[in-house]
């Protein structure tokens, strides 16, 4: 049976992921977003072309999904982000994720993760939290 | 109008201008009882089904890009709060304002009101952006 954000307490983490910024991921993110920034495929301030700076912004769906998390009825409520320095396409990020804090109000569990990028050389890019409710089913639901 | 150092508090940010377009809504996951599908927001007491969160953080994004330039991959923050959903064909538009002026390593942090318009004037997305300008 899968796992739902309830199950999850303040300084749990789930497993550290390793992926690499491809241009397929950057095409498909920048599609999605509407963003047509010339720097997400030619040269940018920085040489080569870089990610959209919200690239990361799904963590908490992906570490949920990968691992076997229940999806339903997760809603975003809230974010906060840093920016350290630009994901270059081709490269290879680190991302960590913590449960930074955990309520319930109303029959509805909020949960706030963390995740920090960082770069090969463990230099951080990205840190951000995400905040995310589950809304109770219907027949569950109570006010 | 791009940032400059000499940006004073409650000038406006270049205005991005979008309809919103539910490109969640198309997929299959009715098994999760996805939040951007009509009929699963509706049970759960909503309108419509949601336009994806990350959609409203990207053209927040554009505007900000456009307005702090590369300083903002490099020096910025953003938060915001979703309050309610944005919804397939919502005519919205991006605002910003500054707020505040705070000097840090050798530029000034221009610390900036931000958020999701609709027609009707409600704000679904609302928070503060900032980034460093004028760095030697």
């Amino acid at each position: 049976m899968a796992r739902t954000v309830a199950d999850l307490r303040v300084g749990d983490t789930l497993p550290t992921v390793l992926r690499e910024v491809s241009a397929d991921w950057v095409a498909r993110d920048a599609a999605f977003k509407d963003d047509p920034n010339p720097w997400y495929t030619g040269p940018s301030p920085w040489g080569g072309p870089v990610a959209p700076i919200t690239l990361t912004n799904a963590d908490f769906n992906e570490f949920l999904r990968r691992n076997d998390f229940e999806m339903a009825r997760l809603i975003p409520v809230g974010v906060a982000h840093e920016y350290f320095g630009p994901l270059p396409v081709g490269s290879t990020i680190e991302t960590t994720c913590t449960v930074v804090e955990r309520s319930e109000r109303r029959g509805r569990e909020f949960v706030t993760f963390e995740f920090v990028t960082r770069d090969e050389a463990g230099e951080v890019l990205v840190r951000h939290r995400d905040t995310i409710v589950r809304m109770p089913a219907p027949q569950e639901a109570t006010e | 109008m791009s940032a400059t150092v000499d940006a004073t508090v409650g000038s406006a940010l270049p205005e991005l201008r979008v309809r919103a377009t539910n490109v969640q809504a198309r997929a299959d996951r009715a098994s999760e009882e996805n939040i951007h599908d009509d009929s699963t927001a509706q049970r759960l007491g909503f309108q419509r089904g949601f336009v994806a969160f990350g959609q409203s953080l990207g053209w927040m994004s554009r505007m900000l890009l456009d307005y702090f330039g590369p300083s903002y991959y490099e020096t910025g923050r953003f938060e915001c709060r979703f309050a309610a959903p944005v919804f397939d064909d919502d005519d919205i538009a991006v605002r910003g304002e500054v707020r505040e002026r705070v000097e840090e390593q050798g530029g000034v942090r221009l610390v900036c009101d931000v958020w999701i318009e609709k027609v009707d004037g409600t704000r679904p997305v609302a928070g503060t952006a900032s980034a460093i300008v004028g760095q030697p």
